[in-house]
């Protein structure tokens, strides 16, 4: 199947996230350990999903020896990536309404039915704004899930939208996963 | 249980109180006098580190290993009397 938006996007915003990922990690690795302070050391346990107990003296070293091989085993939290993932996922259901303006209920139930976490994207309010902005946007935040939609045929993705319209599929023009 | 030594079937029967680190099951002469001079004099004091790990058992058996150098099966002991003993107290 042919995607019709240009690679270009995907790639470009694609290395945009992991940029920010390894930015991301690089912050916290940027220090040893022992120099960061006990609440700095807490957080990053909680950031590994590590449970614990107080950073006090004689606790200390051994989360960090702790915090040392999580890092080893995962350099970027990869679990609030894949979150951050999935949330857009339901995202780009809503891309492919937004065509019209008879489209904009639709795209709003979509959002709500998708987003119900993601407040971070509340600025996608404008129904009417053109395909290419909000394409864009979303592409931005993951652009490998929407190559994961293409690779696997837009099955998964297919399955969401016909349950929801199958006519508004046929007539929306924007679709161009179905190539 | 069946495992379980006479020294700690001892130390779970009854609060600690005052009792000595080398009271504690798995912990002997050797690993006694080393937690001493790491400021571990009483049974007690290992008990609040045990606690303020949470109780965590592969935290408190990396630190016994790295506070006296205990091995497996020393940890091991340490950890379960310290367990029990919470269970029937704390």
């Amino acid at each position: 199947m042919n995607l019709k938006f240009p690679a270009g996007i995907f790639s470009s915003c694609f290395s945009h996230t992991l940029k920010f990922s390894t930015a991301f990690s690089s912050f916290f690795t940027e220090m040893s350990l022992s120099e960061k302070s006990d609440e700095e050391i807490s957080t990053l346990l909680t950031a590994y999903d590590i449970k614990h107990g107080p950073i006090v003296d004689s606790t200390r070293k051994l989360y960090e020896k702790k915090l040392e091989k999580a890092m080893e085993n995962a350099p970027v939290k990869a679990s609030s990536d894949k979150t951050y993932y999935r949330e857009e996922e339901e995202e780009i259901t809503y891309i492919t309404y937004h065509s019209a303006d008879r489209h904009e209920g639709y795209a709003d139930m979509l959002k709500r039915r998708g987003n119900a976490e993601t407040d971070e994207d509340e600025e996608s309010d404008q129904d009417t704004e053109p395909a290419i902005k909000m394409t864009n946007r979303a592409a931005n935040h993951s652009a490998v899930r929407s190559k994961e939609a293409v690779r696997k045929s837009g099955g998964s993705m297919w399955k969401r939208l016909t349950t929801v319209e199958p006519k508004m599929i046929k007539t929306c023009g924007l679709i161009h996963f179905r190539k | 249980m069946s495992s379980t030594s006479q020294k700690h079937k001892d130390f779970v029967a009854e609060p600690m109180g005052e009792k000595t680190v080398m009271a504690l099951a798995g912990i002997g002469q050797v690993l006694g006098t080393r937690l001493e001079e790491k400021g571990f004099d009483k049974a007690y004091v290992v008990l609040g580190q045990f606690l303020v790990l949470k109780k965590d058992e592969e935290l408190f058996r990396d630190w016994l290993k790295d506070t006296c150098m205990a091995n497996s099966k020393q940890q091991n002991d340490c950890f379960s009397c310290l367990k029990e003993w919470c269970d029937a107290f704390l």
